[in-house]
C-alpha cells in the first residue's frame, strides 16, 4: 500500500484522485500518485507511484517508478522500478535496478543492471533483445 | 496375523507433491527421496538440492528441488527448477515453478517464468519474463528426448 508519502518519504504534490480519468501526456517534476486511470504517456525526472486501485495504460519514462496497482504499459526508469506485493503489470521494464515483491504480477521483456538505466532511449528491451540474440547460444 | 496387523497399523511414510521435471505431471514422492522415476514418462526425476560452486555449462540442469548459484558460480544452461536463489549468473532459459530470488550481485540472461521473483537491488536482468502466481507448466504427453543432463 502506498500512503500519501509514498513509502519512501517522498510528498507527491500530484495526486490522479481514484475516481479521476487522465488521457494524455503527463509531465512533472516532483512526483505523481495515481490512484485513478490513466492513459497515455507519462514522464518525468521524478517519483511515480500507482496506487493498489490505480490503473495505468500509459509508456513510463521516470525516476522512481512504483507500482501498487494496475499497469499496461512499458517502464524506464533511470533509477528504479518497484513492484509490490499486489502489482500487476503487462509491459517491458528497463532500469537500473528492480524490486519484485512476492506476489507481484509481470509479463514482459525486462532489461535490468546499473547500464540499463543510463543509456536512455537506446535502452529499449527489443534493443537489448537484440544484443542477447546476437549472443551465441547454447 | 499379528505382524500383518502390526503392518497395517504402521504410519505410512510422510510423502510430498512435486511436478516431473520431464513431463510436468504431478507425482507423489517419499518425503527423504532424492530421485525417482516419474510413474507418468518414467523417466528419472531428481529431487534432491542442487548448489553450484563453480563454472557449468550443461544443455539442461533439471531438479525439483532447489538450485543455488553461488557468488562467483555460473550456469549455462536450460533450467528447470522448483525454486533457483542466483548470487552468481545464470545464461539460459529458466523455468521455476516457485520462486526465483536474485541477488544484488547476480544476474540471469535468457527467458523466465516463475510463480515468484524476488530481485535485490543491483541485479542484473535480461530477457523476457513471466511471473505469475497462478503459474503452473502444462503437462505434456510427448516423449521427451534423450538430454545431457546434469549429475
Amino acid at each position: 500500500m502506498i500512503d500519501k508519502a509514498g513509502g519512501n518519504g517522498n510528498n507527491f504534490t500530484t495526486v490522479i484522485g481514484n475516481d479521476a480519468t487522465f488521457k494524455g501526456e503527463l509531465h512533472f517534476e516532483k512526483g505523481v500518485r495515481v490512484d485513478g486511470k490513466v492513459e497515455g504517456k507519462i514522464t518525468t525526472k521524478g517519483h511515480l507511484a500507482v496506487s493498489q486501485g490505480g490503473k495505468l495504460q500509459a509508456d513510463v519514462s521516470a525516476g522512481n517508478i512504483v507500482v501498487d496497482g494496475q499497469v499496461v504499459g512499458n517502464l524506464n526508469a533511470s533509477e528504479k522500478v518497484e513492484l509490490r506485493k499486489t502489482a500487476r503489470l503487462k509491459g517491458d521494464i528497463v532500469a537500473a535496478k528492480l524490486l519484485v515483491a512476492e506476489g507481484a504480477a509481470f509479463t514482459g521483456h525486462c532489461s535490468v543492471g546499473p547500464d540499463a538505466g543510463k543509456s536512455g532511449g537506446n535502452a529499449t528491451p527489443a534493443n537489448r533483445m537484440t544484443e542477447k540474440e546476437a549472443l551465441p547460444r547454447k | 496375523m499379528a505382524g500383518d496387523q502390526s503392518r497395517l497399523d504402521a504410519p505410512k511414510p510422510e510423502t510430498r507433491e512435486v511436478l516431473c521435471t520431464h513431463c510436468d505431471r504431478s507425482i507423489d514422492i517419499p518425503a527423504t527421496a532424492m530421485s525417482v522415476n516419474c510413474r507418468h514418462c518414467h523417466r528419472r526425476v531428481i529431487i534432491e538440492d542442487i548448489r553450484i560452486k563453480s563454472y557449468h555449462a550443461v544443455m539442461r540442469l533439471a531438479t525439483a528441488g532447489l538450485v543455488e548459484v553461488t557468488k562467483r558460480a555460473q550456469i549455462v544452461a536450460q533450467v528447470r527448477v522448483n525454486d533457483l536463489v542466483v548470487e552468481g549468473g545464470v545464461k539460459g532459459d529458466v523455468t521455476a515453478v516457485g520462486s526465483i530470488s536474485i541477488g544484488k550481485k547476480g544476474w540471469i540472461q535468457g527467458d523466465v517464468n516463475c510463480r515468484t521473483l524476488i530481485v535485490q537491488p543491483g541485479a542484473g536482468l535480461n530477457g523476457f519474463y513471466r511471473v505469475d502466481p497462478t503459474f503452473t507448466p502444462e503437462p505434456t504427453t510427448a516423449e521427451v528426448e534423450q538430454e545431457d543432463e546434469f549429475l
